[in-house]
This record gives C-alpha cells, sequence and structure tokens, in this order.
C-alpha cells in the first residue's frame, strides 16, 4: 500500500515537474520571439554598415545591403569598399553560400568563418531570428531585466548556448553572452542606441562586440535602414546569387 | 582666478577628449544608392622572377634558343566589370587586358571574358545569351564536372576566367519541404569557326543541362553535356555543411569516348574523373582545404616518362647538329597531350590559411601544395597577402618545385619562383 502510495506520488510530482518545465519553455519560447519581432520584422530589407576596430586603432569598414524573408531565409550583398563590392551571402536555414564575382560561383561557407574578419562571423552577419536556431532553457528575473539561457537546436548552430539579458519592458536585448557547450565565453555582444527605424520598429541601431579570443579587438554593426520587405522565395537560390544586385531599388 | 582657470583648463580638456570618446554610430545610405549603370575592376601590376633549371625537360622546350639562369617577367593587368540592370532587364561586360614584357617584346592581350544580356520575366524563369562563364562543379582546385568552362589554373583557382557565346534558360522553383529548391539550367552552345571554335569541332550545337536540388541541406548537381563538338558526358556533384566549421563536397564525371593521345599513340576510351574534398576552419582562424582527384585517362608514369626522354633527346640533338626539329615535335606532342594542369592520373591538393598569423594586422598567409600521387613530385607556395590600404593589396609569393628525375614537378622550367603583386580595386 505504501509502495503504491509512493509511486503515485512520485509519478504526481514527475509528470508536475515535467508540466512546469514545458509550460516554461513554452513561455521563454514565446518571450524570444516577441524580442525577434522587435528587433525587426519576419520579412526585410536593410542597410548595415561592419565597423572592425583593429587593437592599433586603424578600422576596416564593409556596407551591405540585407534582405531577409520568413525565418530562415538571408541574402546580403557587399555594396562598399570596391575590394569587395558584389560579394554576396545567402543562408537558408543552416546553408551558407558566399559568392564572390570575380571566382564567379557560389561556394558552400560556414557558419564559424567570416567574410569580412573581425569577431563578426557568418551567423552573425546572416542572423536569423533566435527563435529560429534556439530554445529557451531558463529565465531568470532580476529588477529590470530578464535573463534567458537558450540552447541550440542543432550542432549546426554557431554558438552552443547564449545568455540573453532583456530589457523586461521594452523585450529588447541589451546583452548576449556567446558561449561554447562548455560554456567557454567566444564572444559578448551589446545592443546600443535605441532608434525609431519608422514602421513600427524601435530597436538597438548600434551592435558592438568584443570576444576573449580576440584581445583589444572590437566589431560593430550599424543599422541605418530597416524596412518591412516580401521579396519572392527564388531570389534566396543560388542561381540569383549573382544577380542580387538587380533587386537593389 | 587661477582657480577658475584651472577649472576652465580641465573642463576644456574633458569636453576634447568627450569629443574623443564620442563614437560617431551612424551612416547615411543615401550615399550607397543604386544607379542603373555601375562598374567595378581592379589594377595589378605583377613582377616575377624564375630561377631557371637548366636540366628540366621544360626548360629545354622553352628556353633552348635562348639558355639564361633567370626569367623576369613584368606585367600589368586592369580588369573591369560593367553592368546595366533595369526592372527584369540586365547587361554585363568583363574585359580582360594584359601588357607584359619578359625582357624581349612587350606582349598585348585584350580578352572579352563575359557579355551577356538577361531577361526575367518572372522571377522563377531567366534567359540569358551571350559570353558567360559557368564554372560548374564543387571543388575548389579541381572540377571534373566543369563540362562548359576553360581549365582553371592551379596557380590561381579563383581567378576569373573568359566564358564561352552561351544561350542558357534557368527556372527555379522552392519548397518548404527536405527539398527546398530545384532548378534546371539549359544551355546551348555552338560551335562555329568564328564562334566558340576553341571549345571543339566546329559547325555543331551543343546541349547541356544541369539540375540542382537543395535536398536535406545538401547541394546536389546532375549534369549532361550532349556534344558533338567533344563527345557526350555526365557528372554529379555535392556540397554539403557537416558542422559549423566543416564543409565535404566530391564530383565524378563520366566521359565517354574520351581520346586519350599520348606520342606513341591515340587511344579512345570511356573517362572517369573523381574528386573528393573538405573545408576545415578551426577556432584560430586557420582555413584548410583538402582533395583529391583521379582521372581515369591521366598519363601514366610511363608514358610521361616517355615525353620528357622525347625532350631531352630532342635537345641532345639539338645540341650536336643545330637542328630542333624533334624539340619542336615534342613541344607539339605537349600542346595535344599534356597542356593541361593535372595531366597525370592521381593529385592531392593541399591549402593551410592563417588570418592575421602571429597578430601582424591585415596580413593573411597560405601554404599550398599540389602533390602528384604517382610520381610522389610536388610544389609548394607560400603566399603572403598584405592589405596596405583599403582597396589597395600586396601579395607575395614564393614557390618551389621538387620531385625526382623524369617527375612532373621536377622537369617544369624552374626550381623557384618569386611572384610579387600589387592590386588596386576601383
Amino acid at each position: 500500500m505504501k509502495t503504491q502510495f509512493f509511486k503515485k506520488t512520485f509519478l504526481f510530482l514527475f509528470l508536475g515537474f515535467l508540466f512546469s518545465l514545458e509550460s516554461f519553455s513554452t513561455d521563454g519560447n514565446k518571450l524570444l520571439k516577441e524580442m525577434d519581432r522587435n528587433l525587426n520584422p519576419e520579412s526585410y530589407e536593410t542597410y548595415r554598415k561592419i565597423i572592425n576596430e583593429e587593437p592599433d586603432g586603424s578600422k576596416k569598414e564593409f556596407v551591405l545591403w540585407t534582405v531577409k524573408k520568413g525565418v530562415d531565409k538571408i541574402i546580403g550583398l557587399f555594396i562598399s569598399p570596391a575590394s569587395e563590392k558584389g560579394r554576396t551571402t545567402l543562408r537558408l536555414g543552416e546553408n551558407m553560400w558566399l559568392y564572390i564575382p570575380n571566382v564567379g560561383k557560389p561556394v558552400r561557407i560556414t557558419s564559424l568563418q567570416s567574410v569580412t574578419g573581425g569577431i563578426f562571423n557568418n551567423s552573425d552577419i546572416l542572423s536569423l531570428d533566435y527563435s529560429t536556431e534556439y530554445n529557451v532553457i531558463q529565465i531568470d528575473e532580476s529588477g529590470s531585466e530578464t535573463l534567458l539561457f537558450l540552447k541550440a537546436k542543432n550542432k549546426t548552430v554557431a554558438y552552443d548556448k547564449l545568455k540573453i539579458w532583456m530589457d523586461k519592458k521594452k523585450k529588447l536585448p541589451l546583452k548576449i553572452e556567446c558561449l561554447t557547450e562548455k560554456e567557454m565565453l567566444i564572444k559578448t555582444i551589446y545592443f546600443k542606441n535605441i532608434k525609431d527605424f519608422g514602421n513600427g520598429i524601435i530597436r538597438p541601431s548600434v551592435i558592438e562586440t568584443d570576444s576573449p579570443l580576440y584581445k583589444n579587438y572590437k566589431s560593430i554593426i550599424i543599422f541605418a535602414k530597416i524596412k518591412p520587405k516580401i521579396s519572392s522565395d527564388e531570389f534566396f537560390t543560388l542561381n540569383y546569387i549573382s544577380r542580387i544586385e538587380e533587386l537593389r531599388k | 582666478m587661477k582657480i577658475f582657470h584651472s577649472a576652465l583648463m580641465i573642463f576644456l580638456i574633458l569636453i576634447y577628449l568627450s569629443g574623443f570618446s564620442q563614437e560617431d554610430y551612424s551612416f547615411d545610405p543615401e550615399e550607397y544608392e543604386k544607379s542603373a549603370l555601375s562598374y567595378g575592376g581592379f589594377i595589378e601590376m605583377n613582377s616575377s622572377l624564375s630561377f631557371l633549371a637548366k636540366d628540366h625537360a621544360f626548360y629545354f622546350l622553352n628556353y633552348y634558343q635562348d639558355k639564361k639562369s633567370i626569367a623576369i617577367n613584368n606585367s600589368f593587368t586592369a580588369q573591369a566589370d560593367l553592368q546595366y540592370s533595369v526592372d527584369f532587364f540586365n547587361a554585363y561586360l568583363k574585359v580582360n587586358t594584359e601588357l607584359s614584357y619578359d625582357g624581349g617584346e612587350w606582349k598585348e592581350k585584350l580578352n572579352l571574358y563575359n557579355a551577356r544580356i538577361s531577361l526575367s520575366p518572372f522571377d522563377f524563369l531567366t534567359f540569358k545569351a551571350g559570353k558567360d562563364t559557368l564554372k560548374w562543379g564543387k571543388g575548389y582546385a579541381f572540377n571534373p564536372v566543369a563540362f562548359l568552362d576553360r581549365p582553371k589554373n592551379l596557380d590561381d583557382p579563383e581567378a576569373a576566367l573568359e566564358g564561352f557565346t552561351v544561350f542558357i534558360t534557368d527556372l527555379t522553383f522552392t519548397f518548404d519541404k527536405d527539398l527546398k529548391v530545384f532548378s534546371l539550367t539549359s544551355v546551348l552552345l555552338p560551335v562555329y569557326e568564328s564562334l566558340n571554335s576553341d571549345f571543339g569541332k566546329e559547325d555543331n550545337w551543343n546541349f547541356a543541362f544541369k539540375a540542382y536540388f537543395l535536398l536535406l541541406d545538401t547541394d546536389i548537381d546532375l549534369i549532361a553535356l550532349i556534344s558533338p563538338s567533344r563527345t557526350n558526358r555526365f557528372g554529379i556533384d555535392f556540397s554539403r555543411n557537416l558542422g559549423s566549421n566543416f564543409e565535404i563536397h566530391g564530383e565524378a564525371a563520366y566521359i565517354f569516348d574520351s581520346p586519350k593521345k599520348t606520342i606513341l599513340s591515340t587511344e579512345i576510351s570511356d573517362e572517369f574523373q573523381i574528386l573528393g574534398g573538405i573545408r576545415y576552419v578551426t577556432e584560430f582562424d586557420l582555413t584548410l582545404f583538402f582533395e583529391y582527384y583521379h582521372n581515369s585517362n591521366g598519363m601514366t608514369q610511363r608514358e610521361m616518362e616517355a615525353f620528357y626522354s622525347l625532350v631531352h633527346t630532342g635537345y641532345s640533338n639539338y645540341l650536336a647538329s643545330n637542328l630542333d626539329a624533334l624539340l619542336i615535335q615534342a613541344d607539339t606532342v605537349f600542346k595535344n597531350s599534356f597542356a593541361r594542369p593535372n595531366p597525370m592520373k592521381d593529385y592531392f591538393y593541399l591549402k593551410i590559411s592563417q588570418k592575421e598569423p602571429f597578430n601582424i594586422l591585415y596580413l593573411t598567409s597560405s601554404l599550398t601544395s599540389i602533390l602528384n600521387i604517382q610520381d610522389k613530385s610536388f610544389t609548394l607556395s607560400l603566399d603572403l597577402l598584405y592589405i596596405l590600404f583599403t582597396n589597395f593589396e600586396l601579395n607575395l609569393r614564393g614557390s618551389g618545385f621538387y620531385g625526382t628525375k623524369s617527375s612532373e614537378f621536377a622537369e617544369k622550367t624552374s626550381f623557384y619562383k618569386m611572384e610579387g603583386r600589387v592590386l588596386y580595386y576601383f
């Protein structure tokens, strides 16, 4: 009798624990999706400047025009400097390609490579929604901030874990730590200068990053224009990668 | 008063310092507005110094009349792209011109690499016509399935290639399933005396198609060329990311009735080429490319030795009689049979590239080796690429050729070669 009671109590507690985990992760993932939508519409175009600051104080700058569609399609066209002009990066889910006009064919690239050098890698430059690649596994509340602990959905994602410090009221990220599976810090991303881009998009216009792996280096992304844009799916394919400039108005 | 002056001074210093610490985090995208007409390109100055190998077969072929220990070559190259794009119409032009001087006379080459127009009446349909480079295949150094391309230069696999005049139709379809993209490219390539005459037999129309699938996160191409100008051939290639820093790729081509010309005979047989490769990036930004290439119809070691022997005999005859008929014959044999980047059966290609080695900013160093597996000869090159300023690059390269006598790389014209290149993009 006692054993049966013990078994039932254990089962009840276990199921209760599973249920709370499930509802907790659902809330967390919902919160993450809200943050994604506050950062940008699901489909949009934007102009960005990437600045790599070197330890000697010198800077390398790149200007990209980027178009994203849905949860897993994004394409970036380099429009400056002249040495990079026409380079195009395409991401379809976990698949990434780079097209260099002089080479004349797209080649697969991996998320940990960096087409610009500096601290931002390809997955940072061609970032999808966080909720596309990660699940929330824990939430901590503290004052005006919410701390989200994220785990990658699969092995091809660049960082195994993320810690996101989020503004509780605005539901926008303040800081993100990117970690390996063994909790080693790869880089920290800071979100700054909240700006009204129109169309209801109010978000940080500057993203800064530093890394213990690149001491005294800093990389920055500045957003200039973000506006909703629905593009045809065919544009996010290898047949269009060399001609994406044709889409820029 | 003194305190006022000191406070004012401190205030001014703080304003001055704050002016420096204030980061300007804005830019004007209007500066980058698109215009219908756009252009780009580069100007390159190249100097090379080759330390010639006076007992190597290719030295005899190239320098038997003009013996020297070193060869200096200077060249200027300009390449320009011009593009006009409006709505669904696009016109594209790429021109490459080179002026070179090797101590004898200035030589000029002007090549129209690409000149094509394209029309996209629907997003899923594009027509192209004109001179275009297709660059089919997934390999970095070798591309068995690049049926409609000119051969790559193994010293610079990323260099632009001259295209052929073609008519292309592209159909693209996208899905939300395991198959994400399917596209079909069909190509018509005519060969006449004045059009694509270096492709193969004249007065023929060649037809090629490529079916591309992005299936289960893997790029797959099925390729076929129906070619009266060459011979019919089929191919398949694939590429896939296995992790966040690891990519694998492969190609296979089957060529029907491929002629193999040696110095003694011409054999017709089916040819099979295969390529397997990886690309791996470490946490400290070291990129490794590794490829294996096999060609069933490549020359055997004995066939290559026979060719080298012909050249050496030709040179001995020339020294004895001042007659170069045998050397000219050997040169003709070379151009007809051996003049391709990888004439033998099996090769390894390895490239290790490190960004900013030893924390030297703006420097990329690469070590490249091509190994002929059959005769164990190999090349070793060290490349240093330094970005002097934005759009301004300096490239230094040193190459060595190693192997035993009568092996591929040990019979090249030189022992060592040094190159310096200055490149400006506009």
